[in-house]
């Protein structure tokens, strides 16, 4: 019996090919899967999210709101905080609320032109937002539009799906961890859909008219130049045209069929333009 | 959009050196396998007929490491499932660059051949997460004169 020992053979034990064509083909189909998951959930997230029980949001937003920054979490100014909370419960009360869901203005003192509804009902206005108007009504659409979000449960919606995405991502190792100061970073940086945008829209043009008895000066926010802050970045992304600007044609068709006699517009109360220390004395 | 950068480059740089040095890996013990094939080995148990040589135990080991781009491409397989191609050159090249290092062994010894020769693995970073994985093979035999 005679032995011998030959070269090893190429390319039966492994494959000679360029590994790059296998490894786009793995990773086209791993994001497809991956979107295709995301979608569903996206979907689940605004059909199952809005049976959670306001109490429940409640709890998950005081158990987040530890990870805000402080200045979010206590107000510099009671005077304005306190105005704003009265208009805002004056909304309210046209706007068939759930009677668990109670509405809590936060007044900011940032100069953001920005307003904002997060978890539990709880809304921030910023002072460059107030700075930027000149009548309540304005103010009051924007208000109104936040509760609005509130009502709809688009904050918990839109967090939820925030979670779920992260989750999912993490799965695969694309995600971090998620911790306190991240969930709180998230809930505060809440996007919505162009659909959510208009929704909370119609049902605050709604309010207002109610409380005004018309709804002139609703348009007063979308016509400052600073409107993207309110909108979805997603939605601008999206859309050819801006989308503030096809919000404001609503808010302009909804005035022109609702013509009443007294259109008086109120002016914003002096004591929300001055600075903090003589907001209580101006009246 | 940061981490996805870093992530590119990462992958990029794996996959420019991991390609480069497997191919030079390659050509080199493709290279060596010429130079030692006089150097027999043999897989069986007992002496050969007529062979009174006395017997010495030869051993060559080599840890290969994967690189990055070979992480993510397993990675993915570990999502699909099938081949992990990233990981059959790595041990193809570990396989046969023991073996060499055991007959580099055994020639120095003065041996005309090595017989019971064993091949054994193991995983140089067994479960640790978030570490890049590397691999040892271990050949070793009994070199004849």
């Amino acid at each position: 019996m005679k032995y011998s020992n030959s070269q090893p053979p190429e390319g039966i034990n492994y494959s000679q090919q360029s590994p790059l064509g296998e490894f786009a083909w793995m990773l086209g189909a791993v994001l497809s899967g991956l979107a295709i998951v995301l979608l569903v959930l996206h979907f689940l997230a605004a059909w199952a999210l809005p049976f959670i029980p306001f109490a429940q949001e409640k709890k998950l937003f005081n158990y987040i709101a530890q990870g805000l920054p402080g200045a979010l979490q206590e107000t510099s100014c009671t005077n304005k905080q306190a105005l704003l909370q009265q208009l805002a419960n004056n909304l309210a009360g046209h706007m068939d609320l759930k009677d668990e869901m109670a509405i809590k203005l936060h007044y900011v003192n940032d100069d953001t032109p920005n307003a904002m509804a997060t978890l539990a009902g709880n809304i921030y206005i910023m002072q460059g937002l107030l700075d930027e108007l000149e009548t309540e009504n304005g103010l009051a659409m924007v208000v109104a539009h936040e509760i609005a979000h509130v009502k709809h449960r688009d904050p918990l919606i839109s967090f939820g799906r925030g979670l779920v995405s992260s989750m999912v991502l993490s799965l695969v190792g694309a995600g971090g961890a998620q911790d306190l100061s991240l969930l709180a970073a998230a809930a505060w940086q809440l996007k919505f859909s162009r659909d959510q945008e208009a929704a909370a829209d119609s049902e605050a043009l709604a309010a207002v008219n109610r409380h005004y008895g018309h709804a002139q000066g609703a348009e007063e926010f979308f016509q400052l130049e600073q409107v993207q802050a309110v909108d979805s970045a997603w939605g601008d992304f999206m859309s050819s045209h801006p989308l503030s600007q096809a919000r404001l044609e609503g808010i302009l068709r909804f005035q022109s069929s609702n013509v009443q006699n007294n259109q008086s517009k109120t002016p914003l109360p002096a004591a929300l333009k001055a600075s903090c220390a003589d907001s209580a004395l101006v009246k | 959009m940061e981490q996805l950068i870093i992530f590119l480059v990462l992958l990029t740089l794996g996959f420019g050196f991991g390609r480069l040095n497997e191919r030079r890996h390659f050509a080199s013990i493709r290279q060596r396998e010429q130079q030692y094939s006089h150097l027999l080995c043999f897989s069986f148990r007992h002496l050969p007929q007529g062979c009174h040589s006395e017997g010495q135990l030869v051993t060559g080991s080599v840890v290969v490491s994967i690189d990055y781009f070979k992480r993510i491409a397993a990675g993915l397989r570990g999502l699909l499932g099938g081949r992990i191609t990233a990981y059959e050159t790595l041990v193809e090249r570990a396989r046969r660059e023991a073996v060499l290092r055991m007959k580099a062994e055994a020639e120095q010894l003065g041996a005309s051949k090595v017989i019971n020769v064993k091949l054994e693995t193991a995983s140089v970073f067994k479960n640790a997460q978030e570490t890049v994985g590397a691999v040892e093979v271990v050949a070793y035999g009994t070199a004849l004169r």
